[in-house]
């Protein structure tokens, strides 16, 4: 089995950091929502699938190292391109949600975590995304993982499904926050789904004892 | 539930990232990012009743 030496082994690990981090962020932000029972805005979720769709690029670029005749160079500059133009997009979206609520005396959407309010933190994480992925751009000569690995190793695999798990729960979480509803309400105060199937409940059992009684 | 179907389009985008032609990878990601996109248009006009 192939095996990757010097600068693009410290490249190959940065790129599981990378995925593995944005991971982190966004189950972070879960843990805010089910442990503070803080129920995500649209903005919010909006900002999560920014997110995940930035780190699909540097999976993008692990995944292709396991196959056969992929060209590296290419690999690369797709990846990163992908991270760049999902971080673009994320800046917009936590940009507008910082300067909803700049003005003073404003308290800002949810709790702070560590002095900082998600979004802002979201932007932050946005512009790493966008200096890390150009800078290994810059240094695609030393970082380009040029070496085809015969198969994927067990970190690779670790990384591949927490990103796949991350996303799955977030379809999960988002459906029950909506409900059967198009859209998620801009404050959003109780999850739909749930609210939905109690109503159900209600009705059938109003309807079963209208039945006994007639 | 259209936040629930771009995660969706999101995860399947993950499940084709091993191809060795990465078409359908990049379609699929041009896709989710076509739609939040959108879905950010349509939550950023709704209070100017632009309804985008």
């Amino acid at each position: 089995m192939n095996t990757l030496h010097g600068w693009q082994r410290v490249s190959f690990v940065l790129l599981h950091v990378y995925v593995l981090g944005v991971c982190g962020v966004v189950l972070g932000a879960m843990a805010v929502q089910f442990v503070g029972k803080e129920l995500p805005c649209p903005l919010c979720m909006l900002q999560r699938m920014a997110m995940l769709l930035a780190a699909l690029g540097p999976m993008f670029i692990i995944k292709q190292t396991s196959v056969r005749g992929s060209d590296s160079k290419v690999d690369q500059s797709i990846g990163f391109g992908m991270s760049i133009i999902a971080s673009v997009l994320g800046l917009f979206i936590s940009g507008r949600q910082v300067l909803l609520h700049i003005l003073p005396d404003d308290p800002g959407y949810g709790e702070a975590v560590f002095g900082l309010h998600l979004y802002t933190w979201a932007f932050i994480v946005f512009s790493t995304i966008l200096l890390v992925s150009g800078l290994s751009l810059m240094f695609s000569r030393f970082m380009t993982v040029s070496k085809s690995l015969d198969r994927m190793g067990p970190a690779s695999r670790v990384t591949v499904w927490v990103l796949r798990i991350t996303i799955a729960a977030n379809v999960i979480s988002v459906f029950t926050e909506s409900g059967t509803n198009w859209f998620l309400p801009d404050n959003p105060v109780q999850y739909e789904l749930i609210e939905e199937f109690k109503e159900f409940l209600r009705s059938r059992s109003s309807a079963d004892g209208a039945q006994k009684a007639s | 539930m259209i936040a629930a179907f771009i995660f969706i389009l999101i995860l399947m985008t993950a499940f084709t990232l091993r191809r060795k032609n990465p078409r359908v990878t990049l379609v699929l990601f041009g896709v989710s990012m076509v739609c939040v996109t959108l879905l950010f248009l349509h939550h950023a006009t709704d209070r100017l009743g632009l309804s985008f």
